[in-house]
């Protein structure tokens, strides 16, 4: 199989709607990445051999098999397509490795899915969370406590970052951007040195529906939307995707990171169904 | 209540003679539409909501509440108001709405829409110019003026929200208001001392005084001992249903529904309202002759059924096939919402032991005859006898009940290239007798027209309808789920229709698969109608809805779980994770705004609470609220000022009171 020569891989889980043994119904309201975690356990990962002009040669794609990876049936502008980009890098972050990341997602979205623009794509940055309370330190990753705690850089990364996505935007290849786990000291931070806005800043308040004042206030000051998500502040650890790495290829032996995951949702904009929706995720071995 | 068609209704003898024309030329008429629509598409999500009310006529100074028969005056004021306003876009009235969050407020706007929407929109456009009227407006809700029809009951109103909601889940947020703005148009129209109540039915119907003005129970069609021919529509077609039904069973119908047997009440119990020696029609010696069981409230008329209130839902699907499969999908549920809905626990001025309307209504409509009674299994108001879809999960043995079917039809429906499945359901609908044929109606052209099919498939009840596409018209394929008992108030029939809706939606977005056997929907069905079915019940389930579930072992998997264990999830590792969860997990995939989601939210909770009894039913709350009434004696009977009281209560809730056993927190 030639798993030996391989130094990063693609795990695509395949539609997670219509296989709900990928655990689903286990998705809690506070934080869970168990839909992302039972699809790449009860997986039945296939290599996928024709790879065409998708990725370079250091990269395995797995997808789950019987899962037709057709185009859409109908018009594109019947579907509402949400893509949410989780970078993972936050021990490492280079703008330059986002920026083939972020060209590599739209590769994928494309040759896999047949999807070559969405209407909304969520970025979501490490160690970032909205909800201060409740943060665990995992081995893994770090969240700030506080925006006082993240260091110039860091910041500086998220407006770089950001003109990647602009880029897209004016590509055409993105209808409109969300921000993930931003409050308004994080807005604050990127709003005024971006072009583009982001259009919603989208957040964890673990099902609670009472928003804070400030956040109302400044989002409609500056016209944002406030949207909800159940996603953890770190939706794949270590541990996790070694697991899903070997369960794909049992004789790696080694540890693996992962570099990022894009979630996708597409769903119809005329009957509110859910047409597909799953997961790619991209890990590197160490 | 179906269409109303003007003319003369033959009557039962007369009509007799017609029936097999009526059906043949009511299966040319389906044929015709499935060939002209089977392959419509209509991509587009499209439902709509009934609900019905109860006029009631308070008297402060006598503490009486009785219904209020003016429904003619009533209607007529409602159609002129539509008829005033049909071209108003009613779009920035709920575009204010839902930019306030204060009640009186809220409330003052809908008074105002109510009394003169087209001065509303003009003020709210001059002072504020985010909001806009459109010169042409598409056909939703949120643009149109609802509408209003009439009911079996002449003291009963039912209004639609007069265009379709539509298919997003932001749409979802006018439902609420558009129910609100329909009961206070309602009252603009009704008399100081008037309410509209959605309430299912009058606690003290049949009862002595229960109507304004008064009347006397002594009337030849329905020649019942309780209910005066007065409360009959006067709409030629409801008391000819309603003779003819009791012409063809040759007696009157009878329900008997268990009294609840309380410390002061008669063992056994013999109803000492029951005129046993009455004779003014050959049909009152039924009651003497066993039509009245002891030991329970006798029921004579069908205006003790069809006098009731409900909440009903339609949507489109996308083509047939969805049509078939979700009208498959959402039998299993409906015994589901009828026990969550549950709101009926008194009849006739009595507390009965159980809490729905269901079987009483059946009753109400029951035209077979007694030998009939051996071979057709129920009435043609009762649950739903079989699936229909194509799909493969739809496994033969799922269908197993006798399925009563017209031979002729049947015939008709395959020679017509209908499939096995389609047919049998057809011909089961038209196993049934038209009970009202107009005779200026019977010659039809079944190309244009469909009013032969139409009678037959509106005049069987069941708790799903399968509709399909009427002619004329852009509307496609449709479902109507029909077992729901109404709520008291907007909020709640909010909450359990876009609950039904959102539900259709995640079965369609993650396949589920919720088929068992129909004879375990119809135990379901029994079971539900108890009274505090939701702490004494257990349903039968398919505890593993999720594909991939198709191997052998998986096929007997049912189990009784209660409802909230059905609703809330088992709480196990591998347990069925709960409709609820699975309607949030459908939601949160959409990617909502904060808003859309905190309002639907409130939704799910009300029905999570209320499947694990946080919450009381309106049968538990009603129930309570007599047996603990000062006045009440322990002895079953709602008596007249323990009536006026409830109906009171009622009202203030309706008019925002808080309640928390009704509500909880949801209601916020």
């Amino acid at each position: 199989m030639g798993c030996a020569d391989v130094k990063q891989l693609l795990l695509c889980t395949g539609d997670v709607t219509k296989n709900l043994k990928s655990g689903i119904w286990n998705t809690s309201r506070s934080a869970s990445n168990l839909e992302l975690i039972k699809a790449l356990e009860n997986g039945n990962f296939q290599e996928l051999k024709d790879t065409g002009d998708v990725a370079d040669s250091h990269t395995k794609i797995f997808v789950a098999p019987n899962d037709p990876l057709q185009n859409l049936d109908g018009k594109a502008d019947d579907y509402e397509i949400i893509a949410k980009l989780f970078f993972l890098d936050g021990k490492n972050i280079n703008v330059e490795n986002r920026r083939e990341t972020t060209d590599q997602v739209f590769q994928y979205l494309n040759q896999l899915l047949g999807i070559q623009e969405v209407s909304t794509l969520v970025v979501s940055f490490p160690n970032v969370a909205f909800s201060k309370k409740n943060l665990k330190d995992t081995p893994d990753s770090q969240v700030y406590s506080s925006i006082d705690q993240i260091p110039k850089e860091e910041i500086q990364s998220w407006i770089d970052t950001w003109k990647i996505f602009e880029e897209k935007v004016r590509q055409g290849k993105i209808g409109t951007l969300g921000i993930s786990e931003f409050g308004v000291p994080e807005l604050e931070q990127l709003i005024p040195n971006v072009e583009i806005s982001p259009e919603s800043t989208q957040i964890n308040t673990g099902g609670l529906c009472e928003l804070p004042l400030d956040l109302t206030k400044y989002t409609e000051q500056k016209r944002l939307k406030v949207f909800l998500h159940s996603d953890p502040a770190a939706l794949i650890d270590e541990k996790e995707i070694t697991e899903a790495i070997r369960h794909a290829c049992p004789n790696f032996p080694i540890r693996a990171r992962a570099d990022w995951v894009v979630r996708y949702t597409i769903l119809s904009r005329k009957t509110s169904v859910i047409h597909r929706k799953g997961y790619f995720v991209k890990g590197s071995l160490i | 209540m179906g269409l109303l068609v003007l003319g003369t209704p033959l009557d039962w003898p007369e009509s007799e003679k017609f029936h097999n024309y009526v059906r043949e030329n009511g299966i040319k008429q389906f044929l015709h539409m499935y060939d002209s629509f089977i392959s419509k598409k209509q991509d587009v999500l499209l439902w709509g909501d009934e609900i019905e009310y109860i006029v009631v006529s308070m008297n402060d100074k006598e503490k009486t509440a009785r219904v209020s028969l003016r429904q003619e005056e009533i209607l007529k004021a409602l159609g002129d108001y539509e008829e005033r306003f049909k071209h108003v876009d009613f779009s920035p009235i709920y575009a204010a709405l839902k930019n306030t969050s204060c009640p009186k407020r809220t409330n003052a706007m809908l008074s105002e829409a109510a009394g003169n929407p087209a001065a509303f929109v003009e003020r709210l456009v001059k002072e504020n110019h985010t909001y806009s009227k459109n010169e042409t407006t598409p056909f939703r809700a949120q643009f149109v003026v609802p509408t209003f029809h009439p009911e079996y009951g002449r003291y009963m109103l039912e209004s639609t929200p007069g265009a379709p909601y539509g298919s997003v889940l932001k749409d979802f947020l006018f439902v609420e208001f558009n129910m609100l703005l329909r009961r206070k148009i309602i009252e603009n129209y009704l008399l100081p001392h008037e309410h509209p109540l959605t309430i299912t039915n009058f606690f003290r119907l049949g009862t002595d005084h229960f109507t304004d003005p008064e009347t006397k129970a002594d009337g030849s069609i329905s020649r019942s001992f309780f209910l005066p021919d007065d409360v009959i529509n006067t709409h030629v077609r409801f008391p000819t249903l309603t003779a003819n039904i009791r012409q063809r069973r040759q007696r009157k119908v009878a329900m008997n529904v268990p009294i609840f047997f309380d410390k002061n009440t008669h063992k056994p119990f013999r109803d000492p309202t029951i005129p046993w020696n009455r004779d003014l029609y050959p049909e009152d010696k039924n009651a003497k002759e066993g039509a009245a069981l002891e030991n329970h409230i006798y029921m004579d008329s069908m205006g003790f059924g069809m006098g009731c209130c409900c909440l009903q839902i339609t949507f489109q699907a996308k083509n047939c096939d969805e049509a078939r499969l979700l009208y498959d999908q959402l039998i299993p549920i409906t015994p589901l919402m009828l026990a969550l809905s549950a709101g009926t626990p008194a009849f006739r001025g009595y507390l009965a032991d159980q809490d729905c309307r269901w079987n009483v209504i059946a009753g109400a409509v029951d035209d077979r005859t007694k030998s009939e009674m051996e071979y057709i299994p129920k009435s043609r108001y009762d649950s739903v006898d079989m699936y229909i879809s194509n799909d493969p999960r739809n496994l033969q043995e799922y269908n197993d009940i006798p399925v009563v079917v017209n031979e002729g039809c049947y015939e008709q429906l395959i020679k017509g290239g209908i499939d096995e499945r389609l047919s049998k359901h057809m011909a089961h609908i038209f196993a049934r007798d038209p009970l009202v044929i107009f005779s200026d109606n019977i010659q039809q052209d079944n190309s244009m027209s469909n009013g032969h099919f139409e009678n037959l498939n509106s005049t069987n009840w069941q708790s799903m309808r399968f509709k399909p596409p009427p002619l004329n018209s852009s509307v496609g394929w449709r479902v109507e789920f029909r077992s729901m008992e109404i709520q008291f108030t907007e909020f709640e029939n909010a909450a359990y229709s876009i609950f039904v809706v959102m539900l259709s939606r995640a079965i369609l977005s993650f396949n589920l698969n919720f088929y068992m056997p129909i004879s375990l929907v119809d135990e379901n069905m029994v079971a539900a109608q108890a009274r505090d079915a939701i702490h004494q019940k257990k349903f039968w389930f398919r505890c593993n809805p999720f594909p991939n579930a198709e191997d052998p072992e998986e096929r007997g998997r049912y189990r009784q779980l209660s409802l909230d264990e059905i609703f809330g999830g088992e709480r196990t590792e591998e347990g069925f994770p709960g409709l609820v969860q699975i309607v949030r997990s459908y939601l949160y995939s959409c990617n909502p705004d904060a808003e859309t989601l905190c309002s639907l939210d409130r939704y799910l909770r009300l029905i999570s609470q209320r499947a694990s009894g946080e919450c009381m039913t309106a049968a538990s709350w009603i129930r309570k609220f007599i047996t603990t009434h000062p006045l009440y004696k322990q002895d079953s009977v709602v008596s007249s000022e323990i009536n006026f009281d409830l109906v009171k209560r009622i009202t203030s809730i309706i008019n925002g009171e808080h309640d928390e056993d009704l509500f909880g927190n949801c209601r916020c």
